[in-house]
């Protein structure tokens, strides 16, 4: 088990009630591979520093989380296939 | 193989310790750079290139050119103890690329060759959740 700190960007175009189910999601997809979420940290919507497929603005959200390193690769690849996903990036923290 | 310098390259003579940052591209390069302090040796004496100051090998006199030494700026981040560099505190992050988005080079700014590439990484990652960046035609905007 190693912690991690996801970023993910979401495309701004998400009500709000899209935007909770799918960082429930995202929660999900971390504890279904017997990971845990330490922390939430929503920035809400913010502008971007270029434009990402056409948006100018993205909806920050960051994980922390305890998962195995296995893990890591399937939250990835969920993120790929989701089209709201605009960036992700996964760091792993050290201590 | 000549030794590295931590003089001015050729085309920015002495000048830029006392004029701010004009947009210099070879300065910006985004690699390490040597300890500024390392005196160079003998690479002078075979008689090499213009305006290489004979005051850097101790020579002093009327050649000499001024303003070799540098400021012995402090790391701000070694000054702060260690913490690690965050790439989405872009309020710090700000401070270490220029008006076009390009990373400061380490001989501007003074940080310490270890945190350099620590803030080096954190701008790349700042980059690429567009916290920050890429180039200018992204800050000239909409």
């Amino acid at each position: 088990m190693r912690k991690y700190e996801v970023g993910v960007v979401l495309a701004p175009d998400l009500e709000e009630e899209a935007l909770t189910e799918f960082v429930g999601k995202i929660n999900r997809w971390i504890t279904d591979g017997d990971g845990q979420v330490l922390k939430v940290d929503q920035w809400g919507k913010r502008k971007l520093a270029y434009p990402i497929d056409k948006f100018r603005e993205g909806y920050y959200v960051f994980v922390t989380a305890e998962m195995a390193p296995s893990a890591v690769k399937t939250l990835e690849n969920n993120f790929n296939i989701s089209e709201s996903v605009l960036r992700y990036l996964t760091i792993r923290l050290e201590e | 193989m000549r030794d590295n310098d931590f003089e001015e390259p050729i085309d920015n003579v002495g000048l830029e310790d006392d004029y701010e940052e004009e947009e210099d591209s070879l300065e910006d390069l985004e690699t390490e750079e040597l300890a500024p302090e390392e005196p160079s040796v003998s690479r002078r004496q075979a008689g090499g290139a213009p305006f290489r100051s004979r005051a850097a090998n101790g020579k002093a006199g009327a050649t000499a050119r001024r303003g070799i030494r540098r400021l012995k700026k402090a790391c701000p981040f070694c000054e702060e103890g260690s913490k690690a560099i965050d790439y989405k505190r872009i309020d710090v992050l700000q401070r270490f690329i220029t008006e076009r988005g390009n990373i400061r080079s380490r001989r501007k700014v003074g940080t310490c060759a270890k945190h350099q590439r620590q803030l080096a990484v954190a701008i790349k990652r700042a980059r690429l959740m567009a916290l920050l960046p890429f180039t200018a035609d992204h800050i000239r905007g909409a």
